[in-house]
């Protein structure tokens, strides 16, 4: 299902993405910050889709490890790239915009400081499955089960530690104008993580597919 | 197929890539009209903007933006590659006629 | 049965830590030598910056505590004995519990000997509370240990072993460092802030309660090949 929706995805992905710059453009500036406060259009929308990805890598590896479905492994493979990337993402925009908003790259703020470990964590898995050896894509579905069970300690305890960053609550209280190109950009988003998803998971069942071909070759070779 | 979709996908996202540099980059003078609302949570959109405000943050949404598209569009490329590389592999299985 | 198997395993391990010291012995050294770079960094004109033995004690647990959980695998791995633990007819979670309370107990023996020294060489008021502190400590270190020992027991059969045990614990147990220094430095102060240092006691509990719950769950079909 999800490789079939490949074309349809492509189709909204590219359209919606050709159509954000425009409305980014062409929504009004924020009274303090300005300009600069542009950058929120894709950097808040890249970190929800980025949680998400932590979330949907959990739950994927959960069901890999306790019903042993290849399929969930490769979703959980997937997502946890995909978590990495767009964790990338946010991690490069909020320092330039922190630049001009707080005159630091960076803060030791909640939101940073949480976003930061999970891009960690995942990090962390992906190194995992790359030098870990045999027996590595359990040990990263372990990471990445135990890092979705973290989020809510590292964001409780961070944030009780410091807080700086505008609260969440500035997404509904957005105003009108700045609204609308908001949630277009989180469905943008949402459809770049899926079409990319789709892609990812696709090359890991080619890889599968082909490791079963060499396999059977060598067994015919050896017969 | 699947190759040409994603040269399709690699085209269009780059030139959707820098459509979007460069409307960030052409701020206008005229943002559209509207009101903003009295909060102090929040942020409130402004309609003029001092000029000196402008300079110093251009170049840094500039750079959050380029920075998005080129992280998305390596990760397509190389995601394009892998894809081909193991496809090709594949091929060639399956053209070598059993031993 | 299950909590025997647990005792069994707990006793065997620490007879050889009793027998050999050398876990105690190394970690305790290594921790010493980890707070002098800390001294070195921390200290300016004499003077520690605030909040630092806090920090340095915590950050010296959370580096014994790779060293044990290295070294406690490690003894397994180098006589084969994991395989044949597993192949025992026990409950696999059993096994774990025992090698988490072994882990627990040598980590907390060292730190009894580390908070005082800390306390001496920054000249910090850890011992205004005992009580909580020790709470602090206990809750603390069942919560490293217990993601460290479910990552260290798959991480075993791993090649690069000894990097991925930092590289994969540290983020995971970040919420246990900051609970830690922030509620050790609460107990630090001139008067110490009870009300916080409970909070972060409790947060530490919570994250064992669900740690512990989640290595239970997961270590059986991690484990099985």
């Amino acid at each position: 299902m999800l490789q079939r929706s490949v074309p349809l995805l492509l189709v909204t992905t590219i359209a919606a993405f050709s159509v954000a710059p425009f409305l980014i453009h062409n929504a009004p500036y924020e009274s303090t910050m300005g300009l600069v406060q542009k950058i929120f259009y894709f950097h808040a929308p890249a970190g929800i889709v980025m949680f998400l990805s932590a979330f949907v890598c959990g739950i994927s590896s959960a069901i890999f490890l306790f019903r042993g479905r290849q399929g969930a492994d490769r979703v959980a493979v997937a997502a946890a790239e995909l978590t990495v990337l767009l964790g990338t993402i946010v991690l490069a925009t909020g320092p330039l915009w922190a630049r001009k908003a707080w005159g630091v790259w960076w803060q030791w703020d909640a939101r940073l400081t949480s976003s930061l470990l999970l891009w960690m964590m995942f990090t962390a898995c992906l190194l995992v499955r790359r030098y870990g050896g045999p027996g590595s894509d359990k040990l990263a579905a372990a990471v990445a089960i135990f890092g979705m069970f973290n989020v809510p300690f590292v964001y409780v305890s961070v944030n009780v530690w410091r807080t700086l960053h505008p609260k969440t609550t500035v997404v509904p209280m957005l105003g009108p104008g700045m609204r609308e190109p908001f949630w277009f950009c989180i469905l943008a988003f949402l459809s770049l993580y899926v079409l990319l998803l789709a892609l990812r998971v696709r090359l890991a069942e080619q890889q599968a597919t082909l490791d079963a071909r060499y396999l059977e070759l060598d067994d015919r070779a050896s017969a | 197929m699947l190759k040409r979709v994603l040269r399709v996908l690699g085209l269009v996202l780059a030139l959707t890539a820098t459509s979007g540099i460069g409307a960030a980059a052409a701020q206008p003078s005229s943002p559209p009209s509207a009101a903003p609302p009295a909060a102090t949570d929040g942020f409130v959109p402004v309609t003029d903007l001092p000029p000196v405000e402008q300079l110093p943050a251009a170049p840094l949404v500039l750079g959050a933006y380029a920075f998005i598209w080129v992280a998305v569009l390596v990760y397509v490329a190389l995601l394009w590659r892998r894809l081909a590389a193991v496809q090709k592999d594949l091929d060639a299985l399956t053209h070598t006629p059993p031993r | 049965m299950f909590a025997r198997t647990a005792w069994t395993v707990f006793r065997k391990d620490l007879t050889v830590e009793v027998r050999t010291r050398e876990t105690l012995a190394t970690t305790l050294f290594f921790a010493l030598s980890a707070v002098i770079v800390f001294a070195v960094a921390l200290v300016r004109d004499g003077r520690v910056v605030a909040d630092a033995a806090a920090g340095i004690l915590w950050v010296a647990i959370a580096f014994a505590g790779t060293l044990t959980l290295g070294r406690t695998f490690e003894r397994e791995r180098y006589t084969d004995t994991l395989r044949a633990l597993l192949l025992a007819p026990a409950p696999r979670a059993a096994i774990y519990v025992g090698k988490l309370l072994a882990v627990v107990a040598v980590l907390l023996l060292t730190e009894l000997m580390l908070v005082p020294l800390v306390a001496l060489l920054f000249d910090a008021a850890l011992l205004q509370r005992p009580g909580l502190l020790v709470a602090l400590l206990v809750t603390g270190t069942i919560g490293f240990a217990s993601v460290g020992t479910l990552f260290a027991a798959m991480l075993v059969r791993a090649r690069s072993r000894d990097v991925l045990l930092p590289v994969l614990l540290y983020p995971i147990t970040i919420p246990v460092i900051i609970a830690g220094v922030r509620g050790t430095a609460a107990l630090a102060q001139l008067v110490p802030d009870e009300p916080m240092a409970t909070f972060w006691v409790m947060l530490l509990a919570a994250f064992d309660t669900v740690f512990v719950t989640l290595a239970l769950w997961t270590f059986d079909p991690l484990m099985t090949d």
